[in-house]
C-alpha cells in the first residue's frame, strides 16, 4: 500500500516494537563489536586502549586468520556444489505420488531436529580411527589406510570419470554437428553414427584406451602423510580434517536444501508440466526448461543458506576439533570464539568479527540488491 | 504404460531405500549402542551390529542420572514462549515491510537482515552484559528475550516473504469496506500466513530447543539449565560409556523429533511460499 | 495454554529475583562424576555447620567454567565464591582487581593451617587472595596388569622408559596415551622434560618470561620429546580427543601409559582404579636433581560477590580439617591442611615422591602468562603433529613472548 505523508507513521506502528527488540539485543550489540575491534580489550577492564586498525594490520598478519579463511572458502564451496544439486536430485526423487514417498522424506530430513551436539557426539564415532563406522566400511572394502583409498580415489576420478565425461561431451558436440550427418545419410556408417548410444559407448571406449596407455607413462600419487600412511586419521591429518568436518555438516545440510526444493516443486502448477507433456517434450527438455526456471527462487534461497551456513560455520567445529589439529580445521567463527574466550582478547576477536560479517554481506549483497530491484 | 509405471516405481522405490539407508547410519549407529550394555560394546566393537543383550536399562539410568526431567522442564519453559514471541513480533514487522510501501521499508529490511550475517558467537559478551544490566541475567527472561530478538531477523526475512505474496487485492476490498490496518492485520494477514508460520514455528522451535552457546554464558544456576547444557556436561561425566551417551542424546532430540513428525505436514506447505518467494 | 505458560514465567521470573538475597552463591568446576558427589557432600557439611545460610551450588563442566568465569568476575553481581587455580592463573585475576583480598580471615593464621611453601602460590602484591583446598601429584600412570602380562617393570632412566615404550609398542599396544582437544595436556610433557633437562631453576626463570623460546636449552629438552614423536609412541588421533576419551584408551587396554595428575583415578572406572599405578616422570640427566609438578587447587572470593559475609564463612570452611579431610579422603588427593592426615597408600606414595624432589612447580599454564601459556601449548601439539617444523614453531613462540612480555 502506498502511503500517503499524512500516514508515514502507520508502518512504524508495527515496526516500532520488533524493531526496538532487535536494536537493543543485537544491532546495538554488533555495532559495539565494531568499536571494540579497533580497541585492545581483555573483555574484563573497565576501560580498552584505542589502537586504531591494529587489530586488523595484526590480523592480515596472522596465519591462523588466513587457514581460517581458506577453510571457509572451502566450506563454502563445498556447501554450494554439494547439497544444492544433490538436494535437488534428491527432492525430486521424493516428490513423487507413489505410496511411502512421503515416509521416505520425512526419514531423509530427521538430522535436521538434532543438535550439534549430538550431531558431533555421533560423528566423532563415526570417525573414530580404529573401530569407527568409516574406518570398518573402508576396512571391509580392502583399503588398509587413508592413503590407499586417496590414491584408489584420485586414479578413478582420472582414468575413470575423466575419460567417461569426455566421451560424453565429444559426442554430444558431434551429435550436434548435423551437417555431418547428413552427408553421410545412406551409408552404413552413417545409419550406426545415428545411434546416440553407440556413438556415446564408441567416444567412452575411445577415451578410456586412451587414458589407460597414458597411466602406463604417468602415475599420479597423492602422498601419503605421516598419518594416512597407516591408518585412518579422519580428524587428526590437518589435510583431511576440514573435509570430515564438512562431511558431518553437509549431513544436516542436504536435507535442509532438499526442503527448501521440495516447497519449491509443490509451487510449480502442474499445468505446465502436463502442458510440456502434451507438447512431447523429453523429460530433459522438461528438467532443463520447466522445472529449473521455475525453481530459480528456491535455488536462490538454497545458495543463500549455503553461503551464510558456510561463512558462519562453527558449531561442528566447535564441538569436534575447536579448531584442531593446531588450526588445521579452524574457520573465522572458531578462531573468533578461540581468540574471544580463550585467549583474552575481546578487540582481536571482533576484529574477525567484522571482516567475517563484511564477507558474508559482499556475497549476500548481490543477491539482495538483485531482489529489491526486482520488487521495485 | 502400465509396464513403465511399474519399472519407475521398482526405481524409484531402490533408489530412495538406498539414500535413506545410508543417510540414517548416523542414527542406526545411536540407536543400536544405546541398546546395548557397555561390556558388549567393547568386546564387539562394531557399532552396526545388533544388540545381543537388548537393554532399555541405558534410557532408565541417563534419564535418572542425568536429571533430565529439570532440563526438559526448563527446555520447555524457554523453547515455548521464545518460539510465540518471536514469531508474534517478526508477523508485526513482517506485515509493515510487506504490506506498506514507503522508503525507508528497503532500509529496515536490510537491518533485520544484517544481523543475521553476524558470527552470532560475537554477541555473547555485549549481550551477556545487557542482561546483566537489566537485571534479568541467570534467569528464563533473559534467554528467552534474546531468542525471541535475535530471531527477530530471520522471521521477518521468512515472514514478509510470504506476506508480499497474498494478492494485493484482498487487502485493498478490504480497505474499500472500510477495514483500518490492525483489522486487516489480524482479520486477513495473519490468518492467510498461517502455514507460513506453523512451517516458520517448527524450523524456530528445532534451533531454539538445540541452542547450547545462549543458555551457556546467560544462564548460571544448575536449576535453570536447558537440555543441551545438560547433554554437554553428561557427555563430559560419562565419557566412556557410549551407551548412556547414546541413549540420553537421543533422549534430547526425541521432543524436536516429535514436534518435526506431527507438523510435518505443515512444514513443507508452509515453506511452499514463504521461504522459496526469494 | 499461552497464559498458562505466562503465569509459569512470571512465577519463576520473581522467583529468581527473590533469590538474590542473602544466599551464597558457590561455583564450582568439579564436573566429573566422582568430584561433583564430593562437592555435594562437602555442601551438605557446610549447611549442618550453617544451618540459616541458604546456599546455591553451581557445577559446571571444566572447559566451560574456564570460559566463563571470566565473564563471572567482573559482573555486579558476581558469584560469591568460585573454584580456581593457583599461581599465575589466579593473579591473573587479582592483578585486574577482581578478587577480594581475604588477609583479614587468614593472613595471620595461614602457617596454622598449611605449609608455609603454599603461600606465594596464594597471594598476589603481599595480600593473600586463594585458599588452597587440595594439591596433587603428577606422574606416569600405567595398568598394572598390563604391564605385568607384558613382563615389563617401572622404568627410573630415559632409556629404560624408550625401552619399554618401544615392548609395548611391539606388543600392538600404544606405548602413550594424550588427548591434546584442549591442549593442555602437552603442558605436562613440556614442564617435565624441562625439568629433567634444565633443572627447576632455569624453568621458572623461562615460565617468567625471562628466556627465549628458541633457546637452545629448550631444543634440547624437546630433542626428547621428538625422539617419543618419531617413533611414534603416542597415539596420532590425539588432538581429536579429550583428556578423558585419551584415557578410555587406557582403560580398553588400547594404550599403556598416560602422564596424567592424581585426578585421573576420579574418571576411571571403580573396578579398575586399584590397578592403576604410576612412577616418577623418568630420570634423564643424573646431574639435575628430581623435581616435581604439584599444582594446587582452592578457592577465591570475586570482588563484585554480593554476599561477602557467607563467602568469608565459607572461605574458612575450606581451610578446616572437615572439608579438607572430605577431600582428602574420598578423592585421594593431599590435604593442603597441615593437620589432615595422607588418605590412603596411593597418596602416600605420592607424598613421598614429592618429599624426595627437590622442588616442585605448579603447571605450565598456571605459572607463565595465561595468554603465553595457550601460544605455547598450541605450539606443543603442532610439533607433535610436525615434528619438523620445531625451530620454525620456537621461533614464533618467541615472537610471541616478547610481544607479550615487553
Amino acid at each position: 500500500m502506498d502511503i500517503s505523508r499524512k500516514n508515514w507513521w502507520k508502518p512504524f506502528i508495527f515496526l516500532a516494537f520488533p524493531f526496538a527488540v532487535y536494536l537493543i539485543w543485537v544491532i546495538i550489540p554488533i555495532i559495539q563489536t565494531f568499536t571494540f575491534s579497533f580497541n585492545e580489550w581483555n573483555g574484563m577492564d573497565e576501560t580498552m586502549k584505542f589502537i586504531g586498525f591494529d587489530n586488523y594490520s595484526r590480523l592480515f598478519g596472522d596465519s591462523t586468520f588466513w587457514v581460517s579463511l581458506k577453510n571457509n572458502m572451502f566450506w563454502l564451496i563445498m556447501f554450494v556444489i554439494i547439497p544444492v544439486p544433490s538436494g535437488l536430485l534428491i527432492a525430486m526423487l521424493f516428490d513423487t505420488k507413489l505410496p511411502g514417498g512421503k515416509v521416505f522424506k520425512t526419514l531423509f530430513y530427521l538430522s535436521m531436529t538434532l543438535s550439534f551436539v549430538v550431531i558431533a557426539q555421533i560423528w566423532s564415532w563415526i570417525f573414530e580411527p580404529k573401530h569407527g563406522t568409516l574406518t570398518s566400511i573402508m576396512k571391509s572394502a580392502g583399503f588398509n589406510s587413508l592413503s590407499e583409498f586417496q590414491n584408489f580415489m584420485l586414479n578413478f576420478i582420472l582414468f575413470v570419470i575423466i575419460p567417461i565425461s569426455l566421451g560424453l561431451i565429444i559426442a554430444y558436440l558431434f551429435l550436434r554437428k548435423k551437417s555431418i550427418l547428413n552427408n553421410m545419410n545412406n551409408t552404413l556408417s552413417g545409419r550406426f553414427l545415428r545411434n546416440k548410444w553407440l556413438v556415446r559407448i564408441l567416444y567412452i571406449t575411445v577415451f578410456l584406451i586412451i587414458f589407460q596407455i597414458l597411466r602406463n607413462y604417468w602415475k599420479p600419487e597423492i602422498i601419503p602423510t605421516r598419518l594416512t600412511r597407516k591408518g585412518f586419521p579422519w580428524l587428526s591429518d590437518p589435510d583431511i580434517v576440514t573435509f570430515s568436518l564438512i562431511g558431518a555438516a553437509l549431513w544436516r545440510q542436504i536435507p535442509y536444501v532438499m526442503v527448501l526444493y521440495l516447497a519449491g516443486l509443490k509451487g510449480i502448477p502442474p499445468q505446465l508440466i502436463e502442458a510440456s507433456i502434451v507438447d512431447g517434450a523429453s523429460w530433459r527438455q522438461r528438467f532443463w526448461y520447466i522445472i529449473i526456471p521455475q525453481l530459480k527462487p528456491s535455488t536462490v534461497v538454497a545458495l543463500t543458506i549455503s553461503v551464510i551456513d558456510s561463512l558462519r560455520a562453527f558449531d561442528i567445529v566447535y564441538a569436534m576439533t575447536r579448531g584442531g589439529p593446531f588450526n588445521s580445521s579452524s574457520v573465522l567463527a572458531n578462531f573468533m570464539y578461540i581468540e574471544t574466550f580463550n585467549n583474552y582478547r575481546m578487540g582481536y576477536g571482533s576484529s574477525i568479527a567484522v571482516i567475517q560479517f563484511l564477507i558474508t554481506f559482499g556475497f549476500i549483497f548481490l543477491y539482495l540488491s538483485n531482489v529489491l530491484k526486482k520488487e521495485g | 504404460m502400465k509396464k513403465n509405471t511399474k519399472i519407475k516405481a521398482f526405481f524409484f522405490y531402490t533408489i530412495a531405500i538406498a539414500i535413506v539407508s545410508v543417510w540414517l547410519i548416523p542414527f542406526f549407529i545411536t540407536l543400536l549402542t544405546s541398546w546395548k550394555p557397555m561390556d558388549e560394546i567393547m568386546s564387539t566393537k562394531e557399532w552396526l551390529s545388533f544388540p545381543k543383550n537388548f537393554t532399555w536399562e541405558n534410557y532408565v539410568e541417563s534419564w535418572t542420572t542425568g536429571n533430565m526431567q529439570t532440563y526438559f522442564y526448563n527446555t520447555f519453559v524457554i523453547t515455548v514462549p521464545s518460539v510465540l514471541g518471536a514469531l508474534f513480533l517478526s508477523s508485526l514487522s513482517g506485515f509493515a515491510l510487506s504490506y506498506y510501501k514507503f522508503k525507508m521499508g528497503k532500509i529496515f529490511l536490510m537491518i533485520f537482515i544484517s544481523g543475521m550475517l553476524i558470527p552470532f558467537q560475537m554477541l555473547l559478551i555485549p549481550v551477556f552484559r545487557l542482561s546483566k544490566t537489566l537485571g534479568i541475567y541467570n534467569s528464563y527472561f533473559g534467554v528467552i528475550f534474546f531468542h525471541i530478538a535475535f530471531q527477530i531477523g530471520f522471521c521477518t526475512f521468512f515472514i514478509r516473504n510470504f506476506m508480499i505474496t497474498i494478492p494485493k487485492s484482498l487487502f485493498e476490498s478490504a480497505r474499500i469496506d472500510g477495514a483500518k490496518d490492525i483489522v486487516i492485520y489480524l482479520k486477513l494477514a495473519l490468518p492467510l500466513s498461517l502455514p507460513a508460520l506453523a512451517a516458520l514455528g517448527i524450523l524456530e522451535f528445532t534451533w531454539i530447543w538445540n541452542d547450547y552457546l545462549w543458555s551457556l554464558v546467560l544462564l548460571q544456576s544448575d536449576r535453570l539449565k536447558t537440555i543441551s547444557l545438560g547433554l554437554v556436561s553428561f557427555q563430559g561425566q560419562y565419557v566412556s560409556s557410549w551407551n548412556l551417551i547414546a541413549s540420553a542424546s537421543l533422549i534430547t532430540a526425541i521432543v524436536p523429533l516429535l514436534v518435526f513428525l506431527i507438523f510435518q505436514r505443515y512444514f513443507i506447505e508452509g515453506l511452499t511460499v514463504g521461504a522459496v518467494k526469494g | 495454554m499461552k497464559k498458562r505458560f505466562f503465569v509459569m514465567l512470571m512465577v519463576s521470573f520473581f522467583f529468581t529475583i527473590s533469590i538474590f538475597g542473602s544466599k551464597l552463591v558457590i561455583n564450582s568446576y568439579n564436573g566429573d562424576p566422582e568430584p561433583k558427589r564430593v562437592m555435594n557432600l562437602l555442601v551438605e557439611n557446610f549447611k549442618d555447620l550453617h544451618p540459616d545460610i541458604e546456599v546455591e551450588l553451581n557445577i559446571f563442566a571444566m572447559e566451560d567454567y574456564k570460559t566463563l568465569l571470566r565473564t563471572w568476575l567482573p559482573s555486579q553481581d558476581a558469584p560469591d565464591v568460585v573454584q580456581w587455580f593457583s599461581g599465575e592463573r589466579m593473579r591473573y585475576f587479582a592483578q585486574k582487581d577482581l578478587l577480594l583480598p581475604i588477609d583479614d580471615i587468614l593472613g595471620d593464621s595461614f602457617d596454622d593451617y598449611f605449609p608455609a611453601a603454599f603461600k606465594t602460590a596464594c597471594t598476589y602484591d603481599s595480600k593473600l587472595y586463594f585458599v588452597p583446598e587440595s594439591w596433587y601429584w603428577w606422574g606416569v600412570y600405567y595398568k598394572k596388569s598390563m604391564f605385568e602380562k607384558l613382563g615389563l617393570s617401572t622404568p627410573k632412566t630415559w632409556e629404560e622408559f624408550i625401552n619399554i615404550c618401544g615392548k609395548i609398542q611391539a606388543a600392538g599396544i600404544t606405548p602413550i596415551t594424550i588427548g591434546t582437544k584442549y591442549l593442555w595436556t602437552t603442558g605436562a610433557w613440556f614442564d617435565y622434560l624441562n625439568m629433567r633437562v634444565n633443572g627447576l631453576e632455569w624453568y621458572t626463570e623461562f615460565l617468567d618470561g625471562g628466556i627465549a623460546y628458541n633457546d637452545a636449552k629448550v631444543k634440547k629438552a624437546m630433542s626428547y620429546w621428538q625422539e617419543l614423536v618419531d617413533n611414534e609412541y603416542f597415539n596420532d588421533d590425539h588432538s581429536s580427543l579429550s583428556w578423558q576419551e585419551a584415557l578410555t584408551r587406557m582403560i580398553n587396554d588400547e594404550a599403556a601409559m598416560y602422564l596424567m595428575g592424581q585426578f585421573i583415578k576420579d574418571s576411571t572406572p571403580e573396578e579398575m582404579r586399584d590397578d592403576l599405578e604410576f612412577f616418577s616422570f623418568p630420570v634423564i640427566d643424573s646431574s639435575i636433581p628430581v623435581y616435581q609438578e604439584t599444582p594446587i587447587d582452592g578457592w577465591m572470593v570475586p570482588k563484585n560477590a554480593r554476599n561477602r559475609e557467607d563467602a568469608k564463612l565459607w572461605m574458612e570452611f575450606v581451610a578446616g580439617n572437615v572439608y579438607q579431610g572430605i577431600v582428602s579422603k574420598e578423592l585421594g588427593r593431599l590435604a593442603a591442611n597441615k593437620n589432615v592426615p595422607v588418605p590412603n597408600e596411593d597418596a602416600e606414595k605420592g607424598l613421598e615422591m614429592i618429599m624426595e624432589s627437590k622442588g616442585v612447580m605448579g603447571f605450565y599454564d598456571r605459572d607463565t602468562d595465561p595468554e603465553m601459556a595457550n601460544r605455547g601449548m598450541n605450539g606443543f601439539v603442532q610439533f607433535m603433529m610436525y615434528p619438523e617444523n620445531l625451530d620454525n614453531i620456537l621461533n614464533e613462540l618467541e615472537k610471541e613472548r616478547q610481544r607479550i612480555y615487553q
